[in-house]
């Protein structure tokens, strides 16, 4: 297995991707990974580099980038655009067909990254298949616990919340962005990612779905609105739980994998062979 | 600002993979490597090491920001399963290798034979740690340098230091009229183990007293204080001075909202202060203030920013 990082280049920016290449395949498959949002990549990063590896192991093509504004690629994350990050996949993908040579694509993400790797998927006709662990189905709702973190990080420095939910939304739409533990968020990227509603958008019949729910205790009943999610997917698509922490914020574990959202996405992959 | 992607191979053969900036014209023959902090790899929190590596580009210096083994992109993998007993190994050494190793292939490649480490709390140590032992390492930018093990928050009240304290009593004291306090204290959801070490606070100051009079006593000849029940890591001081007896100068930046900076004062500083007045020249401590421990508001890395470039102007 060999793994080649580079920059590809996409409006005169660099992206900055990782490429997993198998030893041996038979027929050419890769998978896009999409990260999740700001500083969730960075705590969920080493489980990404994990089920790349596992799945390079299988014989698949794995892609990993960083958008535009985040981790080493080009850009600020103050110019952070739904536009962009669309375009950024769209780049990847063409690298792998064009240097390449693989036209069989899917998309995986976490979170925010599961939600972006459905947004684009809706839009195209060459995904295959789709990976979505956690997805973050309703932005508007994610935001607002985005928003949260700022009016703790006001807790621990004043002691009280001195600009509430409401504030922060004018202030940015009055122009200036507003810090997410250190990521300055504008109100376009904001209201764009508010205006996700994956139950919404219009998604292909044809493509295979995974939705793997993470459980922190496995007797947490199903995700209602996942189950109605993933009936807007091909037949053999299928909404499992996995027992894992939340490992995209700080928690005591130190997560080098998550050996057990590996597996049922492994299983299912192989039943749809 | 030209960027390339690098991997450099350690000496036990793992991949490390990085990003390596140069200015574009003019280079300065010090290569600045920044550490990653803690297990967040080489970009930092809020993509800090990035934002710096600029600030740093732009002064003529070569930057590379890398991943350490099981951190990141690299290869490898650690043992620990908890991440305090990640960030302590960090803290007792685990990537001195790593940095001497990064050292190594920059000098192979591109002729570099003298450093400045840099990097944040678990990056600043192991920059200090790495530092004191290589005689190529120039100097040193510690941002929350960490003088502590981690004991984690069931330790917490074992380990507070007395500026903690301080700024707890005051948080008590504006809690006294909120309904919301009481009712934790009532229903016992209060952390009574802290609420009693601040009152019984004065004891503290004695007993540190009484060893700053202990250590100035024998001021020629430095005397490292290791209290076994204590939290502080028994390889900082003995560190800290070498890298002072080697003239290795030293930017301390610490964040005024951070713990670090009472743990250095009290578990270090105050220990050795009759000493460390020796070396007033070597090593320069700032602080922000009100800044928290990854430094999130623009000002306060701006702060960072302007404390770097200065320290860097005088000495490189």
């Amino acid at each position: 297995m060999e793994e080649k990082i580079d920059f590809i280049h996409i409006k005169n920016e660099k992206i900055f991707t990782v490429f997993h290449i198998p030893d041996t395949t038979d027929v050419k498959k890769a998978f896009v990974f999409i990260h999740p949002f700001a500083e969730e990549k960075l705590w969920s990063h080493r489980v990404y580099v994990s089920f790349a590896r596992e799945l390079a192991s299988q014989g698949y093509y794995v892609a990993r980038f960083d958008f535009r504004g985040h981790g080493d690629s080009d850009g600020d994350f103050v110019d952070s655009t739904f536009e962009k990050h669309i375009q950024d996949i769209d780049g990847v993908i063409n690298h792998l067909k064009v240097k390449y040579q693989i036209n069989d694509i899917s998309l995986f993400g976490l979170r925010l990254g599961a939600s972006l790797a459905t947004a684009y998927a809706s839009s195209k006709d060459e995904i295959t298949n789709l990976i979505l662990w956690d997805p973050v189905l309703n932005g508007e709702r994610y935001m607002q616990e985005i928003l949260r973190s700022n009016l703790a990080a006001q807790m621990a420095l004043k002691g009280k919340v001195e600009i509430t939910r409401d504030d922060l939304v004018e202030q940015m739409k009055s122009g200036s962005p507003i810090n997410i533990e250190g990521y300055l968020l504008t109100y376009n990227y904001y209201n764009q990612l508010s205006g996700l509603d994956l139950l919404r958008l219009d998604h292909r019949k044809s493509i295979n779905c995974l939705i793997n729910q993470i459980v922190r205790n496995p007797k947490q009943p199903q995700n209602k609105a996942y189950a109605e999610f993933i009936e807007k997917f091909s037949v053999k698509s299928e909404l499992v739980k996995s027992h894992e922490e939340q490992f995209w914020k700080e928690i005591k574990t130190f997560y080098q994998s998550a050996d057990n959202l590996n597996s049922s996405t492994l299983s299912w992959m192989h039943d749809l062979k | 600002m030209i960027s390339t992607p690098v991997t450099i191979k350690n000496r036990n053969g793992l991949k490390l993979y990085g990003i390596l900036e140069q200015p574009e014209t003019t280079v300065k023959d010090t290569a600045i490597l920044l550490l990653s902090p803690g297990i967040k790899m080489r970009v930092g929190p809020h993509r800090m090491y990035n934002k710096l590596s600029k600030v740093l580009v732009d002064k003529g210096f070569t930057v590379l920001r890398y991943d350490f083994y099981g951190l990141g992109d690299s290869e490898g993998a650690l043992d620990q399963k908890i991440l305090v007993d990640v960030y302590n190994s960090i803290q007792n050494g685990r990537y001195i290798d790593d940095t001497i190793d990064a050292m190594d292939w920059l000098g192979a490649t591109y002729n570099i034979d003298k450093f400045v480490l840099g990097g944040l709390c678990g990056g600043a140590i192991t920059g200090m740690l790495a530092g004191s032992a290589d005689e190529r390492v120039k100097g040193l930018i510690a941002l929350g340098l960490i003088n502590v093990f981690e004991g984690g928050e069931d330790n917490f009240s074992k380990f507070v230091t007395e500026g903690q304290l301080e700024d707890l009593k005051k948080g008590y004291i504006s809690k006294l009229t909120d309904i919301d306090s009481w009712k934790r204290i009532i229903t016992l959801k209060s952390d009574f183990r802290t609420i009693f070490k601040i009152l019984f606070k004065p004891i503290r100051v004695i007993s540190n007293s009484i060893r700053e009079n202990l250590t100035a006593s024998s001021k020629n000849k430095i005397e490292f204080v290791h209290d076994e029940s204590s939290n502080t890591n028994p390889r900082f001081a003995p560190t800290f001075f070498s890298m002072l007896q080697q003239s290795k100068k030293m930017l301390l930046v610490y964040s005024g909202g951070d713990r670090l900076l009472w743990e250095f004062k009290e578990k270090f500083e105050n220990i050795y202060k009759s000493h460390l007045s020796d070396y007033s020249h070597i090593y320069e401590l700032h602080t922000i203030p009100d800044a928290n421990h990854i430094l999130s508001l623009s000002e306060w890395e701006e702060s960072m920013h302007k404390l770097v470039e200065e320290w860097l102007q005088k000495n490189f």
